[in-house]
């Protein structure tokens, strides 16, 4: 049973009251043992993989477009460390149009998202598998990103 | 005698791949040169750095951002070079074939 499960079941209880439970809770959190330890931690080594390439693949049904692209995953690391820089160099402009739309660059954990693949530890090796109507050609676009 | 591997990033453009005809034009890149040459293009912004006066705190680009931008390109292309060769990238809209391969 996890601490902040105990904790909890003491306030049902009446043991404790809310607001000590509260300052349990977070001194649990403060000390970091209520912190699950990561999927990478947890999973024995022999169940992880060693992924050679990041493959995106960009097809359509009258073959209008054709993508492929292999990034090594050396590269993928390479751009992990580098990936801070890079949105610092995205103009004022463009940085404020996609925070309308929704996307917070500095919110984007770029190098937890790159070491989720550099470790192995993916249930499923694909990332993104859609599919999507194009107008302009008239046919089916079918964009698969994963890692091999 | 270097045991440095020899890489080249080989860019390659075809127009109207499917009749087979067309503009073909190969350029091939060697890895190691590039990355001497991002090198030197570093210590050039280095030394420029020296002999420039700082600019105000409010201008984007900037001596050392370039200095940074060519250590990142550095990193990048030594980061493709890998053990074996294979296709980078391989890009068709029908008309325009163009792929980078590292051999």
């Amino acid at each position: 049973m996890s601490d902040q499960l105990k904790i909890l079941e003491m306030i049902e209880k009446g043991r404790i009251t809310a607001a000590e439970g509260m300052e349990l809770l977070e001194a649990l959190k403060a000390s970091g043992s209520g912190e699950e330890p990561s999927r990478a931690e947890t999973l024995p080594a022999g169940n992880r993989r060693t992924y050679k390439f990041l493959r995106i693949k960009v097809t359509s049904d009258n073959k209008s477009v054709n993508v492929n692209v292999n990034i090594p995953i050396r590269l993928l690391s390479a751009v992990g460390e580098i990936a801070g820089k890079i949105s610092s160099f995205v103009p004022k402009d463009a940085r404020e149009k996609m925070e309308s739309g929704g996307v917070n660059l500095s919110e984007i954990d770029f190098s937890k998202i790159i070491d989720e693949l550099l470790s192995g530890t993916l249930d499923d090796p694909t990332i993104v598998d859609v599919s999507a109507w194009d107008e302009e050609h008239n046919s089916m676009i079918y964009v698969k990103i994963y890692v091999e | 005698m270097s045991s440095r591997v020899i890489r080249i990033l080989w860019v390659k453009v075809r127009t109207d791949p499917k009749n087979g005809g067309g503009l073909r034009l190969n350029f091939p890149i060697s890895l190691n040169v590039l990355l001497e040459l991002l090198d030197c293009f570093g210590d050039i912004a280095a030394v420029l750095g020296v002999f420039t006066r700082p600019g105000p705190a409010s201008q984007r680009f900037t001596v050392r951002t370039l200095k940074e931008l060519f250590a990142m390109l550095t990193e990048l292309v030594a980061s493709v070079a890998d053990k074996e060769p294979y296709d980078l990238a391989e890009v068709s809209d029908g008309n325009v074939l163009v792929s980078i391969r590292v051999r």
